[in-house]
């Protein structure tokens, strides 16, 4: 059968699920053939039903904290609000690490588009190699697409800009079509640019060979990563980049369904993080007090203890727990805690939006639960 | 004889990232072969990194962490050590085994 691979945020729609996995990289192997969780209560293996129903009066009536669900559908998504709203509780995800809402602001383009016709990308802060393994050979920098028939050897020029030389700043390093930038400051690098823009001297000599081949083509992106997101404290410089070069700017989120998340958020409450018993955004400063605060946390589709500072996930290490997952987690292994195994997102049906906001369908494939439907169960119990 | 590189501590440029592949229930890193020299590791080995708490990582000496001297995997165990700062100096030391969930 051929499955939508949930793995990473590049939503490959082509892997093919039959005796083997095809297509599929590292990432998407993993989550196809990786080892389930199992519904179980303090480490005991219970039914779906009972889980349901002590995960329920774990609830009732206490200060709840969702947490997750950037790797879960969007249809899961809006019943965790919906539950967030009606019990009062706190929901977020892993945004409060990023500063993403500005960046989802600047100009965008398609995957596809990008394909046919992108000639510069800019990796910056960002090693897909690992992160999103397939991103460079379906849409960036391999494929012989549209009037991008030449591919990598003649019709497109790859940049790296990181501190650290990453598998994919080697590719770029190592070849004629490519160039990487070690950088020390984000800032500095945005700075750079702007200033050789405006015929001044800057820090990082390589920028003017980039503004030499960003001429070349009209259709060239920045696909900024976590480092890059996390570094800049505001977007407000790097507008003005994107401003002055012309470039479109697409963010390489790793977790697959991390902007189906902040769209729903800004589209309903306006922020990514909100307090529904205060009726109040929840800034960064307060996020540790609602750690620190909440009886019980409810985890979808997540390993806190993989993704959050030691500071964060060790509150939640203390509190009652309801982990709502598919794959093994840690969490679930050192805490006594509700655990509800669920179907992986390639076969639970629904729908994600991939990095560059393309909204994209899942078709069901199994009859075993989704995280939709047990937190619906939950809801109605 | 006794090796002196078990008792040498050095200060490294480490870096957290969430894009390295290195899942597990034992702390792992990449560690510059530079770095790696000066420590005395070959082609693998154990390092503490003393911060705030003392982390202990099975490294693997690899051409990756090229540009800083340790590159640990975002997660359990580098969260022990970065709170929000995904670059810090740190100091390292050779070790004899790594931390494991348990």
């Amino acid at each position: 059968m051929r499955v939508v691979c949930t793995a990473c945020s590049c939503l490959c729609d082509d892997v093919l699920v039959k005796d083997k996995v095809y297509h599929a990289c590292r990432k998407g192997f993993k989550l196809i053939k990786g080892e389930r969780e199992e519904t179980s209560i303090n480490g005991e293996k219970s039914s779906l039903e009972e889980s349901i129903k002590v995960a329920r009066d774990l609830i009732d009536g206490k200060k709840l904290l969702i947490f997750g669900l950037d790797n879960t559908t969007c249809e899961a998504q809006e019943v965790a609000l919906k539950i967030a709203k009606d019990f009062e509780a706190t929901i977020l995800d892993h945004s409060f690490i990023y500063n993403i809402q500005e960046f989802l602001k600047l100009p965008s383009i398609k995957l596809e588009k990008f394909r046919d016709e992108g000639y510069v990308s800019i990796f910056w802060g960002s090693n897909p190699h690992n992160s999103m393994p397939r991103l460079l050979s379906r849409f960036i920098y391999y494929p012989r697409s549209g009037k991008r028939q030449k591919g990598y050897e003649e019709d497109r020029f790859l940049v790296v800009a990181d501190l650290r030389k990453s598998e994919t700043a080697k590719i770029a390093e190592k070849s004629k079509s490519g160039l990487f930038i070690k950088i020390d400051n984000d800032y500095e690098l945005i700075k750079s640019f702007i200033r050789v823009i405006e015929g001044k001297a800057c820090k990082y000599l390589e920028v003017a060979k980039v503004l030499k081949e960003l001429e070349k083509a009209e259709i060239n992106a920045i696909f900024g990563g976590g480092g890059l997101l996390r570094n800049l404290k505001d977007a407000k410089l790097f507008k003005e980049l994107i401003e002055k070069t012309g470039v479109y700017f697409v963010p390489t989120l790793n977790k697959a369904n991390h902007r189906g998340y902040i769209e729903m958020m800004i589209k309903k409450t306006g922020f990514l993080a909100y307090d529904f018993k205060e009726d109040t955004n929840l800034s960064k400063d307060k996020i540790l007090n609602a750690f620190k605060d909440c009886d019980v946390a409810l985890i979808v589709a997540s390993d806190p203890l993989r993704t959050l500072p030691y500071e964060l996930s060790k509150i939640l290490t203390e509190k009652k727990l309801i982990i709502i997952n598919s794959l093994k987690s840690i969490i679930a292994k050192i805490t006594k805690s509700v655990v509800i195994s669920t179907e992986i997102s390639p076969f639970s049906g629904g729908s994600m939006i991939r990095c560059d906001g393309v909204k994209v369908q899942i078709e069901r494939q199994s009859e075993k639960v989704s995280d939709l439907d047990v937190l619906k169960m939950l809801m109605e119990v | 004889m006794l090796d002196f590189t078990k008792l040498m501590k050095f200060e490294a440029k480490i870096v957290v990232v969430d894009d390295i592949l290195l899942d597990g229930e034992v702390a792992r890193a990449l560690i510059s072969k530079e770095f790696a020299k000066k420590l005395g590791i070959n082609k693998s080995g154990f390092i503490k990194i003393i911060r705030n708490n003392s982390v202990c990582f099975e490294v693997k000496v690899s051409e990756f962490a090229d540009g800083v001297d340790v590159v640990l995997p975002s997660g359990y165990f580098s969260a022990k050590l970065h709170g929000m700062d995904k670059v810090f100096l740190a100091e390292v030391e050779k070790c004899e085994s790594a931390d494991t969930i348990s």
